[in-house]
This record gives C-alpha cells, structure tokens and sequence, in this order.
C-alpha cells in the first residue's frame, strides 16, 4: 500500500531531520514555541508533497526551502501585528528575553547560553552559518533553499564566519 | 577564514539545540494524526484539487482521426456497398455473398419494420426466402453439409425472431402471419427432407394459434380428425403426467386451475370421439384452448420442454423459471384479484397469463375464470 509506505519515508525523514528543522526556524523566529510550530509545520507540507507524488530530488534542501517560505510568511504577519503592539513592547526582545517562552527543564545550561550567543546576530549570518557549520550543507544548497545563488552565499559566510569570531572575541573577554 | 576553536565550540553548542523530547513527541503524534486524515486517496494519488495524476490521456489522437474519417468510411460503404447488397440478394448459403444478404440486407430491412406485427411479417417473409434457398440449393444437389446446416441455422433464428415478434403482435395480425410462417416452414421441412438437424420446429407456431384462439382456423383446415385427436390426447396425457410428476412444486391454487382447465379438455375430447366430424372439430378447438391455458400457466412458472412432433409438453424445469414471468408482476388483472391469496409466485404467473397480449379477448379470460 502507498499509504503505509509513504508513512515510513516521513517517518525516517522527521527522525533525520527535526532537530536540524528546528534549529533553522528557531534563527527565523524569535521564540523555541515558534520555532516548535513552525517545524511542525514544515513536516505537514512536507506530507502534503509526499500524498500528491510530487518529485523531490533533495529532502533535506526541500525541507529547508519550505520553511524558508514559511518563515517569509511568518514575518509578513508579524509585521502587521507589531504595529498594534508597538507601544506595549519595551526592554528587551530575542529568546530569552521573550517572557511568553517558557522552557522546559530538559533544556540544558549549555542550550541557554548558545541561544545568548546566537541570539544578538544578524539573522542572514546566523542562517548561512548554521547551515554550513552546523548542519554541513553546501553553498549550493543553501542557495537553492533560501533562493539566493550560491556566489552570494559563499560571500555572506565568509563575512558571517569573520563577524562572529569578532563577536566570540568580545564575548570571552568579557567573561 | 579559518575556524578557530571558539568558532568550533560556539557551533558545537549550537548543534546541541534540539527539540525538547517533549516536544518532539507531541509533533510525531500531531503529525501522525495528520498523514492519517490527510491519507493518500485510494491507492491513487490525487493532486489537492483531486485530479489524478495518472489518470491524464497520454494518446488522444488516433480516436478523432476515425471520427474525422467516419464520413467517408460511411460514405464509401454505402457506395460500394449498395451494388454489393443488391447483388447479395440473390445468393444462397455457400455464395460468398450470402453472409451480406443474410447479416446486412436483412438487419436493414429489420430495422425499417416498425412494430411487431411488421416484424413479424417480415420474417415470414424471410422464412419464404429461406424455402426458395433451400429449393434452389436442393436443384442444385448442394442441400448438404455446410450450406444446409448454415440454411438451417438462418431459418431456425428467422422463427424464433418471428415467434418473439407474433408474441407481441396485435391478435388481428397475428393468425395470417402465424398461419404463414406454418405453411412455409411446413415446405421448408419437406424440402430438408426432415432431417432431424435441419428440421425448424412448428409446433410453437401453432401454440401462439391455439393460446390466440385461432385454432379454428387450423382444426378445420389441414388436420384430419384423426390427428386433432391424436394431438390432443398427446398433449392432455402429456400435461397430466408432467403435472403429476411435479405436483410438489405446483402451489395448490395454481394445480386447482390447472386441473380444472385439464378436466374440461378431457371432458372435450371425450366428447369429440363419439361426435360428428363437424362439431368433433369445434370440440377439439375447445379442448386445445383449455389444454392451451395450462401449457402457457406452465411455462410461465417454469422452463417447459417441448415435444416437436405433437407440441405436447414433456417435461418441466422449475429451477429455470422464464425471465419475463417476472415481467408482470407488477401488472395486475381480475385473475390475480381472484386468487388475492396467492403468494408471489404464482400471482406472477397469473399476471403474465392473464396479460398476454394474445388473451386480452374475453373469450379466454372468461375460461380461465372457472
């Protein structure tokens, strides 16, 4: 049967790739709940292809130009709800300090400081960075997922990589 | 730019950002909620506005090209076709043409006879045709194997279409047509010679005469006393031995009307023997009415088998009942008012005897309520 058999490649596929999902909403996203949606979100699309046989050459490039897309969607209606919310927002925004995120106690010391470290950069240095370095993909595929060329992403991460090691430079010395 | 190991370590803890197991488990069972709602549509994948993808023709050009070209397919059949059929006319079976007189020329003039009774005479007609084969083919000593069997074939089928088309025919029609197809087959029949393959059965032409009431006609023409009398006890003894042997699967209300009209015709015959030629035949067309009514009660409640000899039923099967006994079951008539007791079965039969087109005239209605 199709279904059962369509069933196991998402399986497999959400156990491969959920965490690398997440890590990419959560530097779209100001928020671990967001980013929590926003994940699942992908994987329903990602179903949606799968039922309707549609091609896919890539999962995991596929994976992340859909929440890519979902992530435009995303700011387009943030936009237009901080505008309402403007007045009532003051001190600090990002991760942490969303006071909405409640995190759970699974959540390590270490996670905590990572999300400080990553949470105060630009969102475009974070994102070729994180794809990358942390999830190893190749300028090329970074380029086909967000839709930019690959030229373009080789020259934001080397500006990201040398950004960040300024920024780490600080950081230690002020600890 | 080269990596150094803060860089390293900052992507390292990166890495250990993970969903929370947590929440990890609440998707997958979100999600498994999800692709089971969402399943894939019967085995088929379907696109989200439901068209199948695989269900798209690939080859659509072949079928319009024979549409564009049917005109003239049309076109020249009829052109070279007519000749063909004209010359066809005169051929007998073994010709290379006489499929299309056959197939072709009859089917169109089939066609062009509107109502049952046009059908009906035309198939007579046809039988005719089937005698003047059969002589020709007889003078010219080719009436034997392949061409007398196909001769045969075609003149059985022209009768049994010519029995279906009488069966529905109005009464005023249906004697001279009946009365034809008789005295044509009745030729056919001497001119095979009566072998026994390629003889076509009579007797249901004569059984749409009796079951019309016309059997008048047929008593008084080329029978002699002896045979009516003959027939009549073959068919009487006949019915009482088949009614007999399946009593168990008779209902008794129909077996009571059976028996009643069996009676009368025993009492008719009876009477006939010891009477003068003249009311002897009205005697024997009386009892043949009654003995009429209980072979077609039969048949519509069972499969009868028929002896081709005298048209005397032999046998019955109760395991095939006739298709169009079902027919009528929603028509109803005094009869079945009569008999309001029956249960489905037998109301059937008696709708369907009580309906047929040929008994709608009160003469036999009025024996069948006894």
């Amino acid at each position: 049967m199709i279904q059962s058999k369509l069933e196991k490649v998402f399986a497999d596929t959400f156990a491969t790739y959920s965490d690398a999902i997440f890590r990419f909403c959560l530097i779209k996203v100001s928020s671990v709940e967001q980013a929590e949606d926003m994940t699942q979100e992908v994987f329903m699309r990602y179903w949606q292809y799968l039922r309707d046989g549609k091609e896919m050459t890539n999962t995991r490039s596929f994976l992340y130009t859909i929440a890519n897309n979902l992530a435009k969607d995303w700011y387009k209606k943030k936009k237009s709800v901080s505008l309402d919310g403007v007045l009532d927002e003051s001190g600090p925004t990002g991760l942490l300090a969303d006071k909405k995120v409640v995190l759970s106690p699974e959540i390590s010391a270490s996670y905590q400081e990572a999300l400080a470290m990553i949470d105060d950069m630009d969102e475009n240095d974070k994102q070729v960075l994180l794809l990358t370095h942390v999830e190893g993909l190749t300028p090329a595929d970074i380029a086909s997922a967000i839709g930019e060329t690959a030229n373009t992403v080789s020259v934001r991460l080397n500006r990201a990589l040398t950004r960040l090691q300024q920024r780490l430079h600080t950081y230690e010395k002020r600890q | 730019m080269k990596k150094d190991n803060n860089t390293k370590e900052y992507f390292k803890k990166w890495q250990e950002i993970k969903l929370s197991d947590s929440s990890r488990a609440r998707m997958k069972e979100e999600l498994d909620a999800y692709i089971s709602f969402h399943a894939v549509q019967g085995g088929v994948r379907v696109t989200d506005d439901g068209r199948s993808i695989s269900q798209v023709p690939r080859r659509t050009l072949l079928f319009p090209l024979r549409l564009i070209y049917m005109p003239f397919i049309i076109m020249i059949a009829v052109v070279v076709g007519g000749g063909t059929s004209f010359a066809a006319q005169g051929a007998v079976p073994g010709d290379f043409l006489y499929p299309v007189k056959t197939e072709v020329n009859e089917s169109v003039r089939s066609a062009f006879a509107f109502g049952a009774d046009a059908e009906a005479r035309l198939q007579a007609k046809l039988i005719e045709e089937r005698v003047e084969e059969a002589k020709e083919l007889k003078a010219e000593g080719e009436l034997k194997g392949e061409a007398a069997i196909t001769l045969a074939n075609k003149t059985k089928r022209n009768a049994e279409h010519a029995e279906v088309a009488l069966q529905e025919s109005v009464k005023a029609e249906t004697e001279a047509t009946a009365n034809k197809i008789i005295i044509a087959l009745t030729e056919y029949n001497a001119v095979v010679e009566n072998q026994t393959s390629l003889v076509v059965g009579i007797s249901a032409f004569e059984q749409i005469l009796v079951n019309g009431g016309f059997a008048t006609e047929l008593a008084t023409g080329t029978s002699t006393i002896s045979e009516l009398q003959s027939r009549t006890s073959a068919r009487l003894s006949g019915l009482q031995s088949v009614i007999a042997e399946h009593q168990a699967d008779i209902s008794a209300a129909v077996q009571a009307e059976l028996t009643a009209n069996l009676e009368r015709a025993e009492e008719l015959a009876t009477d006939a023997a010891v009477a003068i030629e003249a009311d002897a035949r009205r005697l024997y067309d009386d009892a043949a009415t009654a003995l009429g009514e209980v072979e077609a009660k039969l048949s519509t409640i069972g499969t009868v088998e028929i002896d081709t000899d005298n048209g005397a039923i032999i046998d019955i099967d109760f395991n095939n009942v006739p298709a169009e006994s079902n027919d009528d079951a929603t028509t109803t008539d005094e009869d079945m008012d009569e008999d309001g007791v029956e249960v489905d079965v037998e109301a059937d039969a008696d709708a369907s005897a009580g309906d047929s087109s040929l008994n709608v005239d009160g003469s036999v209605s009025g024996e069948l309520n006894i």
